[in-house]
């Protein structure tokens, strides 16, 4: 096991953390999705390659890291109402103690992340997290063509919701380089 | 001799006794499929490569698993789509291609599922997952798989078919949506895939726990997969938002079987300390028998290399103290394989949770890189590290509401994850090097780079 697998470990469970403090579950599919915007928005060192699944940017490789960090008790699973939650496991306290200047480098990414993401279900995580992959396949297309291109991808998603989530995407990109 | 050629002309169906399946019976174009080399081939790759060094019956092959995969994937569908046990509740309506199960495109489906399950291992290369990372870098043994079902010779049987049948159907149902990349699966393709290559109840699981069990001789492989079977369902997942194969809820004692048993094989043989450590050999050996160290990525390269061959020239190099492979050849087939030094210990881990690497990198500084070897499945940058993924599933309860296996199962919950991280040492400085951790242990793992 590499430094830089607990590294990355650390700032998946400090999200996990961040989403249980505000009373909100945190399911696989928020943990993929946030996973995908920290490291496309904000540049988050996470190794997992996504591509287009059934519900949005998915990565087989951050399902087995989430496996792994189980084993390890980095991070626990129980069951909810629908699905499961994600809490912090006891070995993570080891992480926040051993990576401080990772977790603090990476804070306000996981903030923005889970204030923004934490409270959404799966249908809405879906075309925001592909609006935020369009964008960054076809960084040069106007709005109006990368929501026809989500259209493609996710034909289920209406108009309107396609067009508000390259629009929310384009607002993140402008505040993050701001 | 004109009435016995008219009898095997006309031969529809075609049988293999099988110790798993007792008979397993195919058409007459699935028995044209098993007859050409890329499948005839499967008869010399070994099920679980170099097992059979430690428990010694375990020499079954690619060939028959692959055939009780196929069994079991045409009786899986048959299953899902009786319609008695279809589902009718919203999105699941549209699910179906046609709500007559004998239709033409449930029929063509059927043979495609079975086609798929059929060849979804003709890329295995030899001794099975014991060398995949010697495949080109992000390449695993599906995507040789796909070539393969794409080659002129296997697409000339598609298309002779009736009806004839898609090569990317196959090939989807061969490898499943994780190994392929860059293809796109419609929500049927993928349901369907989930019969094969699905994580909680796909057939090649199935299988090989059933066949495995057998032919090693251990018995916590075995479940009651008729009763698993017949209790799977396509089921409308909330969560997930979309249609999976589940079970219904009276089948759940079988499926916590099944999952029960997953554990235990892999902690009784899969992940059996011996067993790895002949993996690290036989990858350090094929790096020396395949030219640059690298498999062919053609496929008629793939296709001329089987375990016998390999077999035979790591006699010849355990003979000639010349060849580059006579090291790790001698270590495999003259029982001089690495021991382990050290594994996972709670109360190390509880200090430092990278306590093996740090076992492992001091090993390799006192000792040299060539006495000391590390293996493990929980490390997401390895290829094939057989992660101990979370199988939870869909659980159609009595009163028609879809939860998560979770949620009514308590053995799933609390069952562990089966994970191995060994260290391993040549045997010849196995003693000196327990000497030397138990003296330097707690040195080491205080060592922790922080940042």
């Amino acid at each position: 096991m590499s430094s830089e697998y607990l590294k990355q470990a650390a700032i998946l469970a400090t999200f996990v953390e961040t989403v249980r403090e505000t009373g909100k579950p945190c399911g696989e599919t928020l943990l993929q999705k946030a996973a995908y915007v920290m490291k496309e928005l904000f540049g988050v060192p996470l190794s997992d390659e996504f591509r287009i699944h059934y519900y949005g940017p998915f990565s087989f490789k951050l399902q087995d890291r989430l496996a792994s960090m189980e084993a390890d008790d980095i991070v626990r699973v129980s069951p909810r109402e629908r699905g499961v939650t994600y809490d912090v496991g006891d070995r993570f306290e080891q992480l926040r103690q051993r990576f401080p200047k990772t977790i603090a480098t990476y804070a306000h990414a996981i903030q923005f992340t889970a204030r923004e993401l934490g409270s959404l279900g799966v249908k809405q995580l879906e075309p925001l997290a592909t609006a935020l992959f369009v964008t960054r396949q076809h960084p040069d297309l106007s709005a109006a063509k990368r929501a026809a291109k989500l259209l493609e991808i996710k034909p289920h998603v209406t108009q309107s919701e396609a067009t508000a989530a390259i629009e929310k995407i384009d607002s993140w990109i402008s505040k993050v380089a701001a | 001799m004109r009435l016995l050629r008219f009898f095997i002309v006309a031969k529809e169906h075609n049988e293999f006794r099988d110790p798993v399946h007792t008979f397993v019976i195919l058409t007459s174009d699935e028995r044209k499929v098993v007859n050409s080399r890329a499948f005839q081939r499967l008869r010399h790759i070994h099920q679980l490569a170099l097992t059979w060094l430690v428990y010694p019956a375990a020499t079954h092959k690619r060939f028959e698993h692959c055939l009780g995969v196929m069994d079991l994937a045409g009786r899986v569908f048959d299953v899902l789509i009786r319609a008695e046990n279809r589902r009718s509740s919203g999105r699941l309506r549209q699910i179906f291609p046609s709500a007559d199960p004998t239709d033409a495109k449930h029929q063509y489906w059927r043979s495609v599922v079975r086609m798929g399950a059929l060849c979804h291992d003709l890329g295995h290369i030899p001794f099975s997952h014991g060398a995949e990372d010697l495949l080109p870098e992000g390449t695993h043994h599906e995507n040789l798989s796909v070539e393969v079902i794409r080659s002129p010779q296997m697409q000339a049987l598609w298309s002779a078919m009736t009806p004839p049948l898609i090569t990317d159907h196959i090939a989807k149902i061969a490898v499943g949506v994780e190994k392929w990349k860059g293809a796109a699966f419609s929500p049927w393709e993928e349901l369907m895939t989930e019969i094969v290559t699905g994580d909680p109840f796909g057939v090649d699981r199935i299988d090989y726990l059933l066949r495995d069990s057998l032919h090693a001789g251990v018995a916590y492989g075995r479940f009651d997969h008729h009763r698993l079977i017949d209790s799977l369902r396509i089921l409308w997942d909330d969560v997930q938002q979309k249609a999976v194969v589940g079970i219904e809820v009276g089948g759940l004692h079988a499926a916590e079987a099944l999952q029960l048993a997953r554990y235990f094989m892999f902690e009784q043989l899969y992940f059996h300390r011996v067993r790895r450590a002949l993996d690290v050999h036989l990858r350090a050996y094929l790096r020396t028998f395949l030219p640059a160290g690298t498999y062919p990525n053609s496929v008629e390269g793939h296709l001329r290399i089987t375990d016998d061959h390999v077999l035979a020239k790591m006699q010849d190099d355990v003979a000639d103290e010349s060849a580059p492979g006579h090291e790790a050849a001698s270590r495999i087939l003259q029982r001089r394989f690495f021991r382990v030094l050290y594994d996972r210990r709670a109360e190390d881990l509880n200090q430092n949770l990278d306590a093996v690497g740090l076992v492992y990198r001091a090993a390799r500084e006192k000792f040299g890189n060539s006495l000391v070897a590390r293996d493990t499945n929980i490390d997401p940058e390895k290829p094939e590290s057989a992660s101990p993924k979370p199988l939870r599933f869909a659980v159609e309860r009595d009163d028609g509401v879809v939860v998560s296996s979770i949620q009514v199962s308590q053995i799933l919950g609390t069952l562990p994850k089966a994970v191995f991280d060994y260290v391993f040492v040549a045997p010849e400085i196995l003693d000196e090097a327990r000497t030397w951790l138990n003296t330097n242990l707690r040195t080491i793992l205080d060592a922790s780079e922080a940042s």
